[in-house]
């Protein structure tokens, strides 16, 4: 019965198709769960900002000068992502199933990675 | 429209695929408009500034206030005109990509941002790494930069620290200075001039460590040899996330203006997200730029 799973799987799975999936699926979890960090990083630093503005309106365009360099430096590993986002949609390896896994290894990675970067960085 | 450009140019049959003809013509478009706006700036200087020098005053008066806050008086003036000039030219070339196409029936392609190919955000960076390592050894002494890749290290009180930081530092040397003159001397196979570079690559890191065991026994204290490769690391990450912010920020804002401006059949929106991406997006992440390469500036030459 394993065998046959087993023989189903590499005569009627049509690798091309599982490897574009693969790809799509990568760039998907990468950027999604690398725009979770960016939010929450630039909101909390817009937060501070905001706060230390109302208590000193005398300094706030230099406040509002360090919260723009701040956001920008915690929108980094977000824009990470996109980027291998856009490289994952037009990579055109050879379909099998070790291309699949590292595109989704590579989706996982800088997906989740992003997610520590953007908050810490803020 | 094209995401990726095509028409590679070459330079007499040099063996490349070449250079691409939009970065190119785009490049040299900036540098003429940065030219001729500094013409007229300086053109006619009057007590009263007129219109355009008020503004590159006004420009120059940020930066230099920046400058000598972050880096002291005397310094400041120096770092002021390449950090400004990093943040025209940054602003320029996200700039220039957003101009729209007024000669699309001549099939002219159009405006396109330097800065949307990964080479000029690249080229800038590492002329920003050079400049930051290259003004931290003039102002800090090469020994005192070799050393700072060592921090933070260890007082050298007890004879036993002295013992084991010798020998690791010894056998580091002697390791290194074999296994480079190995590579030179190895399969003929891997090409003379890997095999140079790399032999050569191993055997200056000898040199290197002697170095730093002499600097430590000059200063009485032991290098902390895990902090090495960390610090090293920790440098070629700064230098490549610098240049992959700023590529990010304008080619992904490119491709979303395209993208939707697609789906929406150009009704509307595009001119916000034009202004949204190229004049706020670009201006904001040109001054960042300046802004780190500043930052990474002082962060090496204080310490």
């Amino acid at each position: 019965m394993g065998a046959d799973i087993l023989n189903w799987f590499a005569t009627n799975v049509d690798w091309q198709s599982v490897t574009t999936s693969g790809k799509y699926l990568a760039g998907g979890i990468a950027m999604g769960f690398g725009a979770i960090g960016a939010g929450v990083g630039e909101g909390y630093n817009a937060g501070e900002a905001a706060d230390a503005a109302a208590r000193q309106p005398a300094v706030s365009s230099d406040l509002i000068r360090t919260m723009l360099v701040g956001q920008a430096v915690a929108e980094t590993s977000g824009i990470f992502a996109l980027v291998l986002a856009f490289m994952l949609m037009f990579a055109n390896p050879q379909p099998g199933m070790e291309v699949t896994g590292a595109f989704l290894g590579a989706g996982l990675a800088m997906g989740l990675g992003a997610i520590g970067a953007g908050v810490g960085a803020a | 429209m094209d995401i990726i450009p095509e028409a590679p140019v070459t330079i007499f049959g040099l063996p490349f695929e070449g250079f691409n003809a939009a970065t190119l013509y785009n490049t040299w478009l900036v540098m003429a408009v940065m030219m001729v706006l500094a013409w007229l700036a300086v053109e006619s200087l009057t007590l009263v500034p007129g219109r355009m020098q008020a503004a590159m005053e006004w420009i120059s008066e940020f930066f230099e206030s920046l400058c000598n806050s972050t880096l002291g008086e005397d310094r400041g003036r120096k770092y002021m005109l390449f950090i400004t000039t990093l943040f025209l030219f940054v602003f320029l070339c996200n700039v220039v990509g957003n101009i729209p196409n007024l000669l699309w029936w001549l099939g002219w392609p159009g405006f396109y941002c330097p800065t949307q190919d990964l080479n000029t955000p690249l080229a800038l960076a590492l002329i920003v790494l050079g400049v930051v390592h290259v003004s931290a050894i003039r102002v800090k002494g090469f020994k005192s930069w070799l050393w700072s890749f060592f921090e933070p290290d260890f007082p050298a009180d007890k004879p036993v620290g002295k013992a084991v930081g010798g020998v690791f530092l010894a056998g580091a040397a002697v390791g290194l200075f074999l296994l480079g003159s190995k590579f030179l001397r190895a399969a003929p196979e891997m090409g003379t001039g890997g095999r140079v570079l790399g032999g050569g690559a191993l055997i200056g890191l000898a040199a290197l460590t002697v170095l730093v065991t002499v600097i430590a026994f000059q200063r009485g204290r032991v290098p902390n040899a895990v902090m090495a490769p960390l610090n090293v690391v920790g440098e070629a990450g700064k230098a490549i996330s610098h240049p992959f912010r700023l590529f990010g920020n304008i080619f992904g804002g490119f491709v979303i203006l395209v993208v939707v401006s697609h789906l929406i059949m150009q009704i509307g929106l595009p001119p916000f997200l034009t202004v949204f991406f190229g004049l706020f997006i670009g201006a904001v992440q040109a001054f960042v730029f300046a802004m780190l390469a500043l930052a990474y500036t002082s962060v090496q030459m204080s310490d």
